[in-house]
């Protein structure tokens, strides 16, 4: 197996200055053009971001450098408080601050979040493949939230009476960017338990970025989600707590916190898609546990090990329980058999069981939950950026793995090779050493994904367009 | 179908994920209003709303002869005239 990275997790892909100058180079046809993909339905609109990404000749070709050699590049729109998306285009990548600070928080914050995701787990944007990034804010009138639609990110102004605008937190802005890499990785399914999950992700990855940007250790930090959203005189802090779930507020005017930390307080009735949004306090918890007793920062090892486990591992319908098998099997991959006992307990105190026959040796292929095996190639190599004492069994055992998933990828991937090959090839030609390097790296990197998205997603209908 | 008595929605989800009740009284709904709900009610099950974070809706209908009828739907589904109701 070629050697895809090296173990430093604080190094970019492709050297600042590079992506800086490149990202200077967008112009109006580039926002134009990135702003009429943005009126096509989601199905199309990925695709062609995708072909856009890849240097496609359907777009300019100045738009389609840019797209390939920036990644995630930046779109901001402002819907005027009407509910049409993505609505007018206010900031491009390469512009300034627009003095709203709806807009430039939502800028700025998706920005912050695009770099801590290639800097700490070298993911080129949300679909690995440096598609472009749009939100829009101003939703609606008065609107209490803040969604992913499938293909972008949307903010509403909150009604001034129990919420302020949802930009305001850099954490609920990469909670929304991780609902983006949910559905380009495990995809798992919003409802019930894997719908938790999939809530859970999002607030871990909100935490990390957040301590990330404050440089704080997982001990310093205040594990809330959403802190200072709530208008002053509401009885809360924040709108969850992975720490405490149930103790972010009690007001008469909103209720009380309902996240429950263990398993016996498990919601079941059918609201909030089956309480996607109130059983995420269980993993969250388990999340907060793990990475306070690994000490150090969060975004380290159980950063890594959630990041294996989540975005490799688990199929779209998992359960807790698988989501706890997983992150055993990464954390025993990844930094050996002491920290997989570390989460391995985190979740018993939760209440989920973990069956007995889970108890694997560390990096065994039957650590992990069913699922297909062409992924597991990828967590292979996930595994590997860990760095430090943990990394040399973990490389050990990560390249026992790869074998048979190198061969049971097959098929798929090859045919997923040819057709990247060829779209990727204008844009290699024209860039230079290192950015080709990059994306060589990159698009290796993602094959598996991509092999797998393709085999699970073929012929899934286009999801319709929210506009409500 | 008998006449409409009030509508109750529980507003829930989104990104919060807090639980919100409203409550419409039967006679301040609108002739559209009313065809609105009645075609919600006739209609098939709305398709889930794509993404995440979306509010959900469980609308509780309450007519005047004293039956109830009670429907779930997602933000994406919510027909313009009665977003004044759902919401
Ligand atoms: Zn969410």
């Amino acid at each position: 197996m070629t050697r895809l990275f090296h173990a430093c997790p604080f190094c970019t892909i492709a050297p600042p200055h590079i992506l800086r100058r490149l990202a200077e180079a967008g112009g109006p046809a580039e926002r134009e053009a990135a702003s009429r993909t943005l009126d096509m339905t989601r199905q199309l609109r990925t695709a062609r971001m995708r072909a856009m990404a890849l240097g496609a000749p359907a777009v300019p070709v100045e738009a389609a450098l840019l797209g390939r050699r920036m990644s995630g590049a930046r779109s901001t729109y402002d819907a005027d408080h009407r509910t049409r998306l993505p609505g007018r285009l206010v900031r491009g990548e390469a512009d300034g601050a627009s003095g709203d600070p709806a807009v430039d928080e939502a800028h700025d914050y998706a920005g912050i979040t695009r770099d801590f995701l290639r800097q700490v787990f070298r993911r080129r944007s949300l679909d690995g493949r440096g598609m472009a990034l749009a939100s829009t804010v101003h939703f609606d009138r008065d609107y209490d939230n803040a969604f992913w639609d499938g293909g972008q990110m949307v903010y509403g102004d909150g009604d001034g009476q129990v919420f302020q605008r949802f930009t305001l937190c850099l954490d609920v802005i990469a909670h929304e960017f991780a609902h983006g890499i949910t559905q380009f990785t495990s995809n798992l399914v919003y409802f019930e338990q894997p719908g938790a999950l999939n809530e859970h992700f999002s607030d871990v990855i909100g935490c990390l970025v957040k301590q990330w940007h404050l440089g704080q250790d997982a001990k310093d930090a205040d594990w809330l989600i959403g802190a200072g959203l709530l208008v002053p005189g509401i009885n809360g802090n924040a709108l969850r707590s992975m720490s405490a779930p149930g103790t972010a507020y009690d007001d008469p005017l909103i209720g009380k916190d309902p996240q429950p930390a263990h398993m016996r307080d498990l919601y079941h009735g059918t609201e909030d898609q089956g309480g996607v949004h109130i059983n995420s306090g269980i993993p969250n918890r388990v999340f907060w546990r793990v990475a306070t007793e690994f000490g150090g920062q969060a975004w380290g090892t159980a950063g890594q090990v959630w990041w294996s486990a989540f975005t490799t591992m688990l199929n779209a319908r998992a359960s807790f329980a698988d989501a706890a098998r997983a992150t055993i099997a990464a954390a025993g991959t990844i930094a050996g058999t002491r920290a997989a006992s570390v989460v391995r307990a985190a979740w018993q105190e939760a209440g989920v069981r973990v069956p007995a026959g889970a108890r694997v040796a560390a990096g065994s292929p039957a650590g992990a939950p069913a699922r297909p095996a062409a992924t597991t190639g990828r967590r292979a190599k996930a595994a590997k950026p860990a760095g430090g004492r943990a990394a040399k069994p973990a490389k050990r055992a990560a390249a026992k793995v790869a074998k048979p998933a190198k061969r049971a990828m097959g098929k798929v991937a090859k045919a997923a090779k040819r057709t990247m090959g060829k779209a990727a090839g204008p844009a290699k030609r024209s860039m230079g050493k290192p950015a080709q390097r990059a994306a060589g790296t990159v698009k290796t990197a993602h094959l598996p994904t991509a092999a797998k998205r393709g085999a699970a997603r073929g012929g899934k209908p286009a999801a319709p367009r929210p506009t409500r | 179908m008998a006449e409409v008595a009030g509508v109750e929605v529980v507003r829930s989800g989104g990104f919060a994920g807090i639980r919100r009740t409203t409550r419409t009284d039967g006679g301040t709904l609108s002739g559209e209003q009313r065809a609105a709900i009645e075609a919600l009610l006739d209609g098939p099950v709305p398709p889930p709303a794509p993404g995440a974070d979306r509010f959900s809706y469980g609308v509780t209908i309450t007519f005047k002869d004293g039956s109830t009828r009670r429907i779930e739907l997602p933000e994406t589904a919510v027909p313009p005239v009665l977003r004044d109701v759902i919401r």
